[in-house]
């Protein structure tokens, strides 16, 4: 408890109290320079602390279309269109792909080729990209049965993107090797 | 020149001193702790607050094995799937319980995915759109593979995030690896 006797007694101390100069003065030290001024100065740059992130290009459609030469090369992307090691098209992905081939000119041939990454055994992955392709090919012929369809499955044989890279995984480029091609020429 | 004045000194020292009289005699002043101080911190009104993480809080989860080695498990719930403006948060809750390791070491969300880099992706069924995690460069926006780790059977907070739904969606198929079974009709919160 603070009371009158004890601030009494800390003011008494304070007053008696013998200020000693240290072994060096004020005096002593001259005004700083320039350099010294700007040297006891740190300035931060915040510019470049803000990581901005940019959502776009982040949400891929089913299909992406592109032009070699004369040929037409619509590949669909199988990570939306089959379940992990299914060749099921859902009603939904079966309309989409009637829609897409429905420019095609009147009983074009029309090849429709599957592929896989590199992710397990050779002969399964063809197996599985020829089920696949036929799965797509059933879907074509469901909206154009005038198109004259050849239908292959070449597992992972023709990828387009390393499916590793310095010895260690891709997965970007395995996702990109897993997709169903429809080719024809206009 | 720069320097101190005797009497400055002086009328410091006393001012000590006195501070030091009032904080060590002082019992019937301010009478809050500094517990209640310390919880005001936020002011009246604040919206700033705790992003608690409870383990237990997931609505569907599934548990599954190592391709490399079949004793080592995990288990993997998901716990919201987040529109917040322009993107989309997705936490999950990841347990470690690998059988050829010892309790007390750590696992990393690197190994849980056998030596890959986490890059799970929602699937739009309806829509047939492919939502990836968000990257700047090779940077992505989520839980870092390496960084992320727990003790073997400890619960860990996964986060990844992607663009906000383009399309009038409530559900989306979740795929942490292509090779586990996805989570389907995981429900948007908005």
């Amino acid at each position: 408890m603070r009371t009158p006797t004890t601030a009494a007694l800390l003011l008494a101390l304070a007053a008696s109290t013998t200020v000693t100069s240290p072994a060096w003065a004020e005096e002593d030290f001259g005004d700083p320079t320039a350099e010294q001024l700007e040297a006891s100065v740190r300035t931060w740059n915040p510019g470049g602390s803000v990581r901005v992130w940019d959502p776009s290009g982040s949400v891929e459609p089913l299909e992406t279309e592109t032009t070699q030469g004369d040929e037409t090369v619509v590949s669909l992307d199988s990570d939306i269109l089959f379940a992990f090691g299914s060749a099921e098209v859902s009603p939904v992905a079966t309309e989409r792909i009637g829609l897409l081939v429905a420019e095609i000119p009147q009983g074009a041939a029309v090849s429709v080729i599957g592929h896989t990454d590199s992710v397990g055994d050779d002969a399964a992955n063809l197996e599985l990209s020829r089920q696949r392709a036929q799965a797509v090919a059933a879907a074509i012929t469901a909206a154009r049965p005038d198109l004259a369809l050849d239908v292959q499955g070449r597992g992972e044989t023709e990828p387009v993107a390393p499916n590793s890279s310095g010895g260690e995984d891709n997965p970007e480029g395995r996702e990109q090797n897993r997709r169903v091609e429809i080719r024809y020429t206009t | 020149m720069i320097m101190l004045k005797n009497t400055t000194r002086l009328v410091c020292i006393l001012t000590a001193l006195a501070i030091l009289a009032g904080c060590t005699g002082s019992e019937d002043g301010d009478s809050s702790t500094p517990g209640e101080t310390q919880q005001d911190n936020g002011g009246a009104g604040s919206a700033a607050g705790v992003d608690e993480f409870d383990p237990n809080d997931v609505f569907v989860e599934q548990t599954v094995a190592l391709a490399a080695s079949p004793e080592d498990e995990v288990t993997i719930g998901v716990q919201s799937l987040q529109v917040d403006g322009e993107v989309m948060q997705l936490r999950l809750v990841v347990t470690p319980n690998f059988a050829s390791i010892a309790q007390d070491e750590t696992v990393s969300l690197y190994d849980i995915l056998e030596q890959g880099t986490f890059r799970p992706s929602l699937l739009d069924l309806e829509n047939l759109k492919e939502y990836s995690i968000i990257r700047d460069g090779s940077t992505p926006w989520g839980s870092d593979s390496v960084d992320t780790e727990a003790v073997n059977g400890t619960p860990m907070l996964v986060f990844a995030v992607f663009a906000a739904p383009q399309d009038d969606i409530d559900t989306v198929d979740v795929s942490i690896r292509e090779v586990w079974p996805s989570f389907t009709g995981v429900p948007i919160e908005r």
